[in-house]
């Protein structure tokens, strides 16, 4: 038995070695130290190592890591980005395949009083999917340098819509009209092509101070003037650029900023940004053929991710909203002509989805048998 | 383009606003923020298990990409500096297990770890004498008790903390640290003896 055995101080000797007790919890220890012998014992042979190791084992030593050293391996170790982007293509070549098979099957068989639904989501609630990001739609012809000048975002809502969906990080300029400095960086510093291509990997906004109200103006201010900062989509401040009032290395700051980051292909984020607007424009205005191609593009690609979660809620929403149609005509009255035609005129809104072929196999059931089919869900 | 979901976590909190986000949340941009934060943490706490900064660097890019790849599996137990910490250390046991098997056949060294202090600390040459025998002194320690001090002497951490990075129980922590205690305390009354005899 060593007198160390049992024990369960070492928390509390540390702070009694190293000074780091209170002064009243210090002489309540010291006072069990003279009650307690071999507690004393312990103490100073705890003191006695504590010291001889004072030195430390190494030196302090800053990392020749850098984050780009390892960027290109975390590149490559991503698995659960892809999948979920290929599963969603799959999904959807699958639905239109079977849809396209069932819809030749139907065609050939006679009229039957249950209809087997293969893509409609029947059996499910079919509540609406919400969209997945905010409508970012100036991306579809938006890109940070254009032209050899920075196109600046002046709406912060919309500068963090953008932040969003391409994961890029906000570039603010808060700025006074007439004030020299700021005059002087836009003359300057954001005319050079090297900082251009800097911030070619942000979003970048400038925010008129004088357009504030007064608190909100003190708050950018207090942080730096003019104000130069990089954001998340949620507002908070990644980076603050070091520096008083002109004297700041800009392009040394962006460099740190956004360090680490691959150059965005701007050309294909506006192309996606097309898709969606074209997509929500068709979902809109119930041409649901075209919203679901343009989902679909948007559920394929692999560079936003946000995107791509957006066109498969977009092609979940256009599905459930089949649902529902079903939904209203079983609950219309059976020999109900002018639910029929309302049925009917509402499946061509379906044309070239995946699901057009489920809702024209109900829509030939209940024109052959007057009456609207019983359905089975999809297995 | 990289695929990143999620922006960076805020710096205006100071160094430490990272390291306490969900690993499982980690987009890229807010995993170069850890990085930034907890690095040189790493390397240091390396540093202290390996003895080599060497090696010690090339534990901290195996910790980041095994962070980074294996978030999913995170717990969401404890930080993200936590679990950086769990992580480094088990790479370091699994590397020292494979230079053990290495080094299986070659001849153990049996000289005595020295451990006296070196009175002259301002003493540039003396700090490094005294350093490099601390650190045989602990080298010499069992692997459990060996680990268990550096943690709790060198790391600052306590002994419920060393328990979460090692995934051992804290009873056994503190046996551990104990069992370096005594073995430490004996070397150097030995050694004091020694010097005494002289």
């Amino acid at each position: 038995m060593t007198p160390f055995d049992d024990i369960e101080r070492f928390d509390e000797l540390r702070r009694f070695t190293t000074g780091a007790m209170e002064p009243e919890e210090r002489a309540q220890f010291e006072a069990l130290l003279r009650r307690d012998p071999q507690l004393a014992q312990l103490a100073a042979e705890f003191g006695e190592v504590w010291s001889a190791t004072a030195s430390g084992l190494a030196p302090t030593v800053a990392s020749r890591t850098r984050f780009d050293d390892v960027a290109p391996q975390l590149e490559l170790a991503q698995p659960r980005s892809a999948w979920p982007r290929r599963a969603a293509a799959a999904a959807v070549f699958l639905a239109l395949a079977t849809g396209a098979w069932f819809a030749w099957h139907q065609s050939r068989s006679t009229a039957n009083d249950v209809v087997e639904l293969r893509a409609i989501p029947w059996n499910l609630p079919a509540p609406l999917p919400p969209e997945t990001v905010a409508a970012p739609e100036v991306l579809a012809n938006w890109s940070p340098v254009e032209e050899g000048k920075i196109r600046w975002l002046d709406s912060l809502d919309e500068a963090r819509a953008v932040s969003a969906a391409v994961s890029r990080p906000i570039f603010v300029f808060g700025y006074v009209e007439q004030c020299p400095i700021c005059q002087g960086f836009i003359r300057n510093e954001f005319q050079d092509p090297a900082i251009l291509a800097l911030v070619d990997q942000s979003v970048p906004l400038r925010i008129n101070l004088l357009e504030l109200d007064q608190q909100e103006m003190q708050t950018l201010v207090a942080r730096r003037y003019p104000l130069l900062e990089m954001q998340n989509d949620r507002g908070e401040v990644l980076h603050t650029f070091g520096g008083m009032f002109a004297e700041v290395d800009m392009r040394a700051e962006l460099e740190r900023a956004v360090a680490g980051l691959a150059v965005p292909n701007w050309k294909s984020v506006q192309a996606l940004g097309a898709a969606l607007v074209k997509a929500r424009s068709a979902e809109a205005s119930g041409n649901f053929g075209e919203a679901t191609g343009s989902f679909a593009e948007l559920a394929s690609n692999r560079e936003l991710p946000k995107l791509a979660e957006a066109g498969t809620a977009g092609l979940s929403r256009v599905g459930a909203v089949a649902a529902r149609l079903l939904e209203d005509a079983r609950s219309s009255s059976p020999d109900d002509d002018v639910a029929l035609a309302t049925f009917g005129s509402s499946v061509e809104q379906f044309t070239g989805t995946p699901y057009e072929a489920d809702l024209r196999a109900v829509l030939h059931a209940w024109k052959e048998s007057g009456r609207f089919p019983a359905l089975s869900a999809p297995k | 383009m990289e695929g990143s979901d999620a922006v960076l976590e805020p710096e205006r909190a100071g160094r430490d606003a990272p390291s306490n986000t969900c690993v499982t949340h980690l987009g890229m941009l807010e995993f170069r923020a850890l990085f930034e934060a907890e690095r040189d943490r790493i390397l240091r706490f390396l540093v202290h298990l390996t003895g080599n900064a060497s090696d010690a660097e090339d534990l901290v890019q195996e910790t980041f990409i095994a962070v980074w790849r294996k978030r999913d599996q995170f717990e969401g137990r404890g930080s993200a500096a936590g679990y950086l910490r769990r992580t480094a250390y088990h790479l370091f046991l699994n590397a020292r297990q494979k230079q053990d098997r290495r080094h299986a056949l070659a001849p153990a060294s049996t000289e005595e770890p020295v451990c006296t202090p070196v009175v002259d600390f301002d003493d540039r040459e003396a700090r490094e004498v005294l350093v490099s025998r601390v650190r045989a002194a602990v080298d010499a320690l069992p692997e459990g008790p060996r680990e268990a001090f550096i943690l709790f002497r060198f790391e600052g951490h306590s002994c419920a903390e060393i328990a979460e990075i090692t995934g051992t129980p804290k009873k056994t922590v503190e046996s551990r640290l104990a069992r370096a205690i005594q073995i430490l305390g004996e070397r150097l009354k030995r050694q004091a003896r020694e010097l005494s005899a002289e």
